[in-house]
């Protein structure tokens, strides 16, 4: 608990070190360079040869759906560590996993346990119902070829 | 009581804050020395010598080189976007810093006359793992912006490249990294270096790596794609995109990338040690070491399985080509991630039998690549290499004209 608090302290103080240090290292080099620029200076780099149109325009989809099917894998497996420890605990330390159980009194866990309901079954139909959605989500992106860049 | 935990508190939040100002010069330091030591690598791979002028062996070039990026001129190109174009490698820089804070580097310190060990490490998260996996994506933002900021083709490209190369290869990450959650039922890493500092048959140290091979080598693989390492990194292929995402970007501000990528690095090197390779452990010790030598001696050790690490990514980049988008892609979502989930699963399975974790673990994930290779050699399913939809090579168009 005290270790915990100290913890996240910490890591506030790194962030605030770390702002600092990066907006001292911009500042420093816009102080101390030399300003000579100019039109051609900045100009836009395209090997060379005068630029043409501008960047911002419509690209492949692909990089679009890549980035949604991101989002529901990265929430899988984030769902899926905390769910780990648990798992880890009611298979090697049942007594334990009751009691740690017990201390969410106010959820329906509570009832749950109360019934003898929640052991590692519960939790392996539960992980079985979750990665199965997501597996039949998964063959079927494979069908369609989200997954084919060529 | 109120008094002990007030003391206690203090104590351990004071030995944080020296630790942090003792660990962040060491690896900025480290990140210097690792671009000199980079380019020496490549010098020595290639027959070549090096930085050998600034200072003795030119081991001043990084201090040579910090100077010259702060004396450079730093202007904008004209059409890009100002505030984002400034946040991009401040961004890239900082979050790869933030990684640093969860990394147990020595293990604990018991001073003569206190009650508990002081934890050598800047932040003991209940979720250093979870922390971790957030800090790591959130490293795209920098090279997302810098990429559509510069207004640049080839940054545009680099930019989209690399979000979708990161993004890909998080979800392999993570899934290898429940394995040894699983395993483990830990979610604090210094945990987890405990976890390992036992010997089997009083030699051997119980590290992670003798029981998760594979899913080793798919972490290892996906960080090498999260620090845009050579072989994966398309993001700022020369031949195909100039310097990708940072085309446009010069002095201190092109050397915050830079900066950003070798702290990535380290990080994640330090991150595959402390859940394969036993963190801080000292092989050959069964103990923890609690005395200020043995913190030191551990601290050694971490370093110098960082270093190795470090060396290895040096290594591949001057082995192996790089990987074309398509061959990228699909090795993530076809190869490593089928594979990795069910390397998860088959964990799972061995945890809700109540089968001990021995020799089982290794057999269980030799099985998953077994079964996986006779599935790709039956069903034929295209995971790398030459894919079926393409023309046989023996029926291409020849060429006409040239000679053969």
């Amino acid at each position: 608990m005290v270790f915990l608090a100290t913890g996240y302290q910490m890591v506030g103080v790194l962030i605030a070190i770390t702002l600092v240090m990066v907006v001292v290292m911009v500042l420093l080099n816009h102080f101390l360079s030399p300003k000579r620029t100019g039109a051609i200076k900045e100009s836009t780099y395209e090997s060379g040869v005068p630029v043409v149109g501008s960047a911002r325009r419509r690209f492949n989809v692909k990089f679009y759906i890549v980035a949604m099917i991101f989002l529901l894998f990265d929430v899988e497996v984030v769902i899926l560590w905390p769910w780990a420890t648990l798992f880890h605990q009611a298979t090697t330390q049942p007594e334990q996993f009751s009691k740690t159980a017990m201390t969410v009194q106010d959820s329906p866990v509570w009832a749950m346990v109360q019934q003898g309901a929640v052991g590692k079954e519960f939790l392996l139909i539960t992980l079985a119902i979750f990665i199965g959605v997501l597996l039949i989500g998964f063959i079927y992106e494979w069908k369609r070829g989200v997954f084919r860049w060529s | 009581m109120v008094d002990w935990l007030v003391i206690q508190f203090h104590t351990q939040l004071g030995f944080s804050i020296v630790l942090l100002l003792v660990v962040i010069p060491a690896v900025l330091t480290g990140v210097g020395y690792s671009t000199y030591f980079e380019r020496k690598v490549s010098a020595w791979l290639q027959d070549r010598h090096g930085p050998n002028r600034a200072g003795p062996l030119g081991l001043l070039q990084p201090v040579a080189d910090g100077v010259k990026f702060l004396l450079k001129e730093d202007f904008m190109p004209a059409g890009a976007d100002r505030p984002l174009y400034i946040l991009a490698p401040m961004l890239s820089m900082g979050i790869a810093m933030l990684g640093l804070a969860v990394i147990p580097w020595g293990g604990s310190y018991q001073p003569a006359g206190l009650a508990e060990p002081l934890q050598v490490q800047v932040a003991g998260l209940d979720i250093g793992l979870l922390y971790l996996l957030a800090v790591g994506a959130l490293g795209v933002y920098g090279v997302v912006l810098a990429g559509w900021s510069s207004n640049n083709k080839y940054a545009f490209y680099g930019g989209l490249r690399a979000a979708a190369q990161m993004v890909s290869y998080e979800i392999p990450l993570g899934l290898s990294i429940l394995v040894i959650v699983l395993a483990s039922g830990q979610l604090r890493l210094e945990n987890i270096v405990e976890q390992q500092t036992a010997l089997w048959w009083g030699f051997l140290p119980q590290w992670n790596i003798f029981l998760h091979p594979v899913s080793f080598i798919i972490m290892f693989t996906c960080v090498l794609a999260e620090t845009n390492r050579a072989p994966f990194d398309l993001a700022e292929c020369e031949q195909e995109l100039v310097g990708g995402f940072h085309t446009e970007y010069n002095a201190m501000k092109w050397a915050m990338f830079f900066l950003g990528e070798y702290t990535h690095m380290i990080v994640g090197s330090a991150f595959m040690v402390c859940l394969f390779f036993g963190g801080w452990h000292v092989p050959g010790l069964a103990a923890e070491q609690t005395t200020l030598w043995g913190v030191l001696l551990q601290l050694a050790v971490m370093g110098a399985k960082i270093s190795i690490f470090i060396f290895v990514f040096m290594w591949i980049r001057w082995t192996l080509p790089r990987f074309r988008f398509d061959q990228l892609m699909r090795l993530c979502w076809k190869g490593l991630l089928p594979v990795s989930l069910a390397l998860a699963l088959v964990v799972v399975v061995e945890l809700f039998f109540n089968v001990p974790r021995s020799y089982w673990s290794l057999i269980g994930e030799v099985g998953v690549v077994a079964v996986a290779l006779v599935a790709v050699s039956l069903f034929r399913i295209p995971v790398t290499g030459r894919q079926w939809y393409l023309p046989d090579l023996d029926n291409r168009t020849p060429l006409r004209g040239g000679s053969v």
